[in-house]
């Protein structure tokens, strides 16, 4: 017991450097999550494997081999935080946030309401501006689709099942407060004391009055129903004791609702088939409310999420069951992140920053050789979590690894394209030839169910099939002058091909044994390409391609 | 591990007189009947028998048919026609003298000498979400770990998990996958393949002779890359992720069983052509390919509304199905080494609501039972006669669980899982097996 | 006097014992015939609530029956018992019995215009025609493939009607027993995954026999019988469906009965799990003119003789008791069921409260 407590203040002493505590946030972090450990932590991560994570994460797709190399051999001790700025401000950044907040903010919930190609431009413009999260949120929520240019917020509030105000309500309180408050739809959560009935009521006074409309044009429009009264509503366990409530967000005060004057309740009255646009309009009031720096839920919310994102593991955990009795594993580190992300005022590029910076996301995932890894909480963060590529990573890492991105990425894609996964899985369509309809067939066979919060690894069959026969890998794996394979091809040494192999599929060199291994299949075998092409099958189809690690 | 004993548990319930709960209030209850005017009893079950066992030994393998949303007893295995809410069907006499069973299952009611029934069920969960996996899991008591559902219990048991066949294997409507899930704290070695309407996920290729070489150099290549992986990292997600590769691989040296449009029409006819006849079919077929468990889901049987047209219809396909899977189990001589099971996650109220619609019951279910391992023609437990609630002793399903493991010939008062170092019981500690239904 | 459909009020609601599923109006309309899930056949005197009754079937009483003169009264219950009754004895005690009229689940019987003729159905593929006389078997119709929901005779007398599960609906020539032709309402059969919801719930001709009106429900999902009720009128001569007959306002649930009042309107019963109601449809009027929603779940009616007053059944709330998951006791502990009703609306114009004294 005392030994090891001396090996952990000598570790910090390691990681801070000077021993000067707080000097930056995330040096106070990893001091937090260091006091708290309870054993042996991993060392530093590699350079390749800190490279290969850092850029899924921020840039979702894998570093080239000529990126790899390059940070393989800079000899800058500062060349690490180079690498992070350089990825924040780079092309990539705001796909990938696009994508990544698409996920959050939709959970697969497809829609009609706004298209595919409006709403993620309108992230990623969001993105390249570095929107703050509060903003851009609020914005969404508010935005009525009058405004073109908001428009795309038609799809958060509205679409893809949302249009029912229950579905809309206990999704937003997962997503924006931490909080899976279903069961309390129909009474007070039966195991967690915090998730009242009255709480689902006030939220879904503020949400439900949202609905959309088509003008002439058959533009949709969102438009509230004038609300006049509190809703009532009753537990099913207690019908006889009918309560109300009237619009309120969870731990804020209930918003009067004003008295309704025949003739004077609209801003906008009734007009071309259109229902008028009420001055009363709790939609309105929730988005300020929500995204207010004062609402601390939202924020700590948000930050959970992405430490979730980059840590692999919720400060909080699960991310939706955020209530005193399953408390933060490390409260202060939550405490501080949130405190910080709001004096920052929501900028998630200096939060992605400051997390990314600090030693337990630069932390290796494997662990020291005596420490059994059954012995060590995945809450401790005293080593990296393995985390599943999500659909879109997983698409750019394989088509970066086999030489197709940048054609991808050039090739428009059709306006309307009527490109299916349903139709390509069931053989009806060819392999997709450009990015969106590529995104089509990863998200098909990799994501979630639409609905379902993608915080979870799935893994499935389906998935192995796929990365092992699908029509689309294999045309990927076929030598073109731009392609892996044909690359590969091309070259004569065995040690030149292992480790081109290596650095474009895995990010990294190969070990000596490892290019043993490729320069012993090399030589047995006679059909050349066939092998490279069974080399490159077989590591595409590896944990340690699937995983960021 | 197996074979080391457990030493708190001290001997062995015969029959038990609570339920896990540890509630006993039967006899309250018996009072309170009497008060309300029974009206014709028809079924004569009284006490468990033991007829002359068609079906000896110990079971291997297990079909487990489970139907969401709970069927009703009463329009099954434990009808009360004639009275107060017996609803309107009637109880048809069985191939087992002074047993009768609902109506919706004359087949059955045929095939009744070679399966059992526990009438006396007493669980703790009337919802959905609460009850489904618990009572799948066997409602262990809560040590913070999460237990596998009967699949994967019974594989790791039974030592299968390195057969040539994915040895659990859920057949169900809708969408499949690998549900590693159901594996719980065992991992996901021991998870369920799930064949969404009993088919292969896209992909599955069977390689041709020429390309088995190459295949085989591909495996090679991911599997030393993998287990370098591994070494000194949390593997988890890494384990659950090459566990698809291997159920794959399984999955085409034998697609044939993974294809449901070569059942042959007249079998498929037999099984009464429901979607549960064909999937009951397969898993008939799984069964005698060596596939230590499979476990066939029907859904929708939350009948709040319209319960005994749901009902008419639902149980009639039960009946079918079931009726030709005995005989063909049967046939086969595979019966005798084969449990199957059929249960949902409570039973429905006696009360027929304003919907003509029965609601969620636990206090007093039925399940069924045969093959393997276990009697044939008896009838555990009665209810009273109105049906509202158990007469007698009544079971949990942690009973069932140890009746289910000692038909398999696993002893759960021998054998606990070692949970990295965490001795755990296999089945709930407070019940017992229902030795009466033991063969 | 002029009977509207708008016109027509709650009268009184008379609490059975149990679950009641069918009434019948006595001869001069002031008793009314009742019986349900205890397969007790219930006469009440509707002036003072007078209740009497017998023990008569074992099954449910599914369907109750009454000869034109209203002087015989048909009950058939859900395990194939049909018994039939002399309206005015008391005690009251079956004339005759058909023990089986059907195999397995009863669901339904109709009467020819005339009184000659009794037809049933059930959860078999079968339909049989008996004298009324009697009781003695004249036909087995046998054609459908699926149980046969309702049946119905045609106002003619030669022919009858039977619609099954699936929405078919065969047309039979009662004189030579066989199928003359096969009619379609298969927008009342839907099917979710394994589950196959609908049927032909019921059915009726209009007074003249040129329309065929069939009932149902649009199931909307597997389980809960939810989805709103409707009715597909078929031109008699021509066998085509005609557009469809719906409540005016949402409804979650199937339709249980169809009549044609004498004064020529279509009346409807349905049950949801927020109550019964009545649609009262009049002839070529696509949606329901007039609607009265009842507290609980609306089963089968009846007019009484002068056409002033409906009586239906309906399944209670009361005994202190809620439906719902898991053990509900009421506050003695006890287990207990639902009660029933005979509810009571009249087109007679409401009594005034406080009358006042008429000087001549």
């Amino acid at each position: 017991m005392q030994s090891q407590r001396i090996l952990t203040v000598v570790m910090l002493y390691l990681l801070v450097p000077g021993g000067a505590w707080g000097q930056t946030l995330s040096a106070e972090i990893d001091r937090l999550i260091v006091a708290q450990a309870g054993g042996t932590i991993a060392g530093p991560a590699s350079d390749a494997e800190f490279l290969r994570r850092v850029t899924l994460d921020l840039a979702g797709t894998l570093p080239t081999p000529d990126e790899t190399r390059k940070f393989l051999s800079d000899v800058n001790p500062d060349k690490r935080t180079q690498a992070i700025d350089r990825l924040l401000n780079g092309t990539d950044y705001p796909r990938r946030m696009a994508e990544l907040s698409s996920v959050i903010l939709l959970e697969r919930r497809d829609g009609q309401l706004v298209s595919d190609a409006g709403w993620q431009t309108y992230l990623r413009e969001s993105f390249t501006t570095n929107k703050p999260w509060n903003l851009l949120v609020r914005d969404l929520l508010a935005a009525d689709g009058v405004d073109e240019k908001t428009r795309a917020g038609l799809r958060l509030m509205c679409d893809g099942g949302r249009g029912d105000p229950h579905v809309r309500t206990q999704d937003f309180a997962r997503i924006f407060l931490g909080r899976n408050i279903q069961c309390a739809q129909c009474h007070d959560h039966p195991t967690v004391s915090d998730y009242l009935q009255q709480d689902y009521f006030g939220l879904f006074a503020l949400l439900s009055p949202s609905a959309v409309h088509r003008n002439k044009q058959q533009q949709p429009l969102l438009i509230e129903t004038v609300v006049r009264e509190k809703l009532t509503f009753q537990s099913v366990f207690k019908p006889e004791n009918k309560q109300s409530i009237g619009p309120r967000i969870p731990g804020g005060s209930e918003a009067e609702i004003p008295v309704v004057v025949a003739g004077q309740e609209f801003a906008v009255p009734p007009q071309d088939g259109l229902p008028g646009r009420p001055k009363f309009q709790p939609r309105l009031l929730w988005a300020e409310q929500l995204t207010a720096p004062t609402y601390r839920p939202f924020a700590r919310t948000a930050v959970n999420r992405f430490w979730f994102e980059l840590m692999g593991r919720g400060l909080v955990h699960p991310l939706d069951q955020d209530h005193s009795a399953n408390p933060p594993s490390h409260p202060q580190v939550l405490d501080r992140l949130t405190d910080e992300f709001i004096a920052h005022n929501f900028d998630v590029r200096w939060l992605l920053r400051e997390l990314a910076l600090s030693a337990t996301y630069q932390r290796s995932s494997q662990l020291p050789d005596e420490l059994p890894a059954a012995s060590v909480v995945p809450s401790s963060y005293r080593v990296a979590l393995p985390r599943p590529l999500a659909a879109e990573q997983l698409a750019q890492a394989t088509a970066q690894a086999l030489g197709h991105r940048t054609r991808l990425n050039a090739a428009s894609p059709a306006q309307d394209s009527n490109f299916t996964y349903k139709d390509y899985i069931n053989g009806r369509l060819p392999p997709p030839e450009n990015w969106h309809d590529v995104l089509v067939v990863f998200v098909g066979t990799f994501a979630h169910p639409a609905g379902q919060a993608e915080v979870d690894f799935r893994p499935s069959v389906e998935h192995a099939l796929f990365l092992e026969n699908d029509r689309l890998i294999a045309a990927w794996l076929q030598p073109t002058e731009a392609t892996l394979t044909g690359r590969l091809q091309a070259m004569t040494d065995h040690a030149v091909v292992a480790e081109e192999i290596y650095l474009a599929l895995l990010a990294r060199l190969p070990q000596d044994a490892e290019r043993a291994e490729i320069n012993e299949i090399l030589q047995s075998q006679s059909d050349r390409l066939a092998a490279i092409q069974d080399i490159c099958a077989g590591i595409l189809s590896s944990a340690e391609f699937r995983l960021n690690h | 591990m197996r074979g080391r004993s457990l030493t708190f548990i001290e001997g062995e319930v015969n029959i038990p007189s609570t339920n896990c709960a540890g509630r006993n209030d039967w006899n309250r209850r018996d009072v309170l009947q009497s008060l309300v005017k029974a009206s014709v009893a028809t079924v004569a079950c009284g006490l468990p028998r033991a007829l002359p066992a068609e079906t000896k030994g110990r079971a291997k393998r297990v079909v487990c048919i489970w139907l969401d949303g709970a069927m009703s007893q009463l329009e099954s295995w434990d009808p009360k026609p004639g009275t107060e809410f017996g609803g309107p069907f009637q109880a048809i006499p069985t191939s087992v003298p002074g047993l009768s069973i609902s109506e919706l299952m004359p087949r059955m009611a045929q095939q009744m000498h070679r399966f059992s029934i526990i009438r006396s069920m007493h669980t703790q969960y009337e919802d959905h979400s609460r009850g489904v996996i618990p009572i799948q899991q066997g409602d262990p008591k809560n040590r913070g770990v999460t237990y596998p559902l009967l699949g994967s219990a019974v594989v790791k048991l039974l030592g299968k998990e390195d057969s040539d066949l994915p040895p659990y294997i859920h057949i169900k409507p809708g969408s499949g996958g690998f549900m590693f899930q159901d594996a719980g704290f065992l991992g996901p070695k021991y998870g369920a393949l799930a064949l969404g309407d009993g088919k292969a996920p896209p992909n599955l290729v069977v390689p041709q002779d020429e390309f088995k070489a190459r295949v085989d150099r591909r495996r090679q290549m991911r599997d030393r890359l993998n287990s370098r992986f591994d070494q000194q990292r949390l593997t988890d997600s890494s384990a659950a992720y090459n566990q698809t590769y291997r159920v794959a691989e399984q999955m085409a040296r034998h697609a044939e069983l993974f294809d449901p449009s070569r059942l042959r029409p007249d079998d498929v006819a037999r099984y009464g052509g429901s979607q549960l006849g064909r999937h009951l079919l397969q898993a008939r077929q799984l069964i005698e390919a060596g596939v230590t468990f499979v476990k066939v889901t029907m859904f929708h049987w939350d009948t709040h509304g319209d319960n005994f047209n749901c009902h008419l219809d639902g149980v009639s396909q039960v009946d079918q199905a079931l009726a030709a899977l005995v005989d063909d189990l049967v046939v086969r001589g595979l019966y005798e080494e084969t449990l199957v099971l059929i249960l949902s996650e409570f039973g429905r109220t006696p009360k027929i609501n304003a919907r003509v619609g029965r609601d969620h019951w636990p206090e007093c279910w039925s399940l069924g039972m045969g093959g393997g391992g276990v009697q044939s023609g008896g009838v555990i437990g009665k209810t009273n006669d109105l049906g509202t609630f158990n007469a007698h002793e009544e079971y949990d399903i942690g009973h069932v669980y140890h009746t289910v493991f000692r038909a398999l010939g696993i002893d759960p008062l021998l054998e606990e899982y070692d949970n990295g170092g965490q001795p755990l019981p296999i089945a709930n500690e407070k019940c017992g097996a229902i030795t009466q239904l033991l063969a | 006097m002029e009977v509207q459909p708008q016109a027509v009020r709650l009268e009184k609601s008379l609490i059975h014992p149990r679950q009641l599923l069918c009434c019948r109006f006595d001869a001069d309309g002031t008793r009314l015939f009742a019986a349900g899930h205890d397969g007790r056949l219930y006469r009440q005197t509707l002036a003072d609530g007078q209740l009497t009754g017998v023990d008569a079937h074992r099954g449910w009483v599914e369907v109750m029956l009454a000869s034109p003169n209203r002087l015989l009264l048909y009950t058939a219950d859900s395990w194939g018992q049909v018994h039939a009754w002399r309206a005015t004895d008391d005690p009251l005690e079956p004339a005759w019995t058909i023990e089986k009229a059907c195999a397995t689940g009863l669901r339904s019987a109709a009467l020819s215009r005339d009184g000659k003729l009794l037809a049933t159905c059930g959860n078999e593929p079968v339909v049989r025609v008996f004298s009324a006389g009697n009781g003695k078997l004249i036909h087995e119709l046998r054609g459908h493939e699926q149980p046969v929901f309702s049946v119905a005779f045609h106002p003619d007398g030669e022919r009858l009607v039977s619609g099954d599960l699936h929405g078919v609906v065969r047309d039979w020539d009662i004189i030579n027993g066989q199928c003359a032709r096969t009619l379609e309402a298969r927008s009342l059969f839907k099917v979710f995954e394994h589950y196959r919801q609908g049927g032909v719930r019921a059915m009726t001709f209009d007074p003249e026999g040129k329309l065929l009106y069939c009932g149902g429900f649009q199931g909307t999902n597997a389980n809960q019988a939810q989805g709103a009720p409707m009715v597909i009128p078929i031109d008699w001569s021509t066998g085509k469906a005609l557009p469809e007959l719906t409540p005016a306002t949402a409804f979650n649930g199937p339709l249980s009965d169809l009549a044609f009042h004498p004064a020529g309107f279509l009346v409807g019963a349905g049950s949801s799990e927020a109550g019964g109601m009545l649609w009262f449809w009049k002839p070529g009027e696509g949606k329901a003119v007039h609607s009265i929603s009842y507290k609980t779940s609306l089963r089968r009616f009846d007019f009484d003789p002068s056409g002033q007053r409906l009586a239906v059944t309906a399944f209670g709330d009361s005994n202190g008791q809620r439906g719902g998951n898991g053990r509900r006791l009421n506050e003695r502990q006890q287990y207990v069921g639902f009660n029933g009703e005979a509810v009571l609306f009249t087109w007679q114009p409401a009594v005034p409260m406080n009358p006042s004294p008429q000087k001549s």
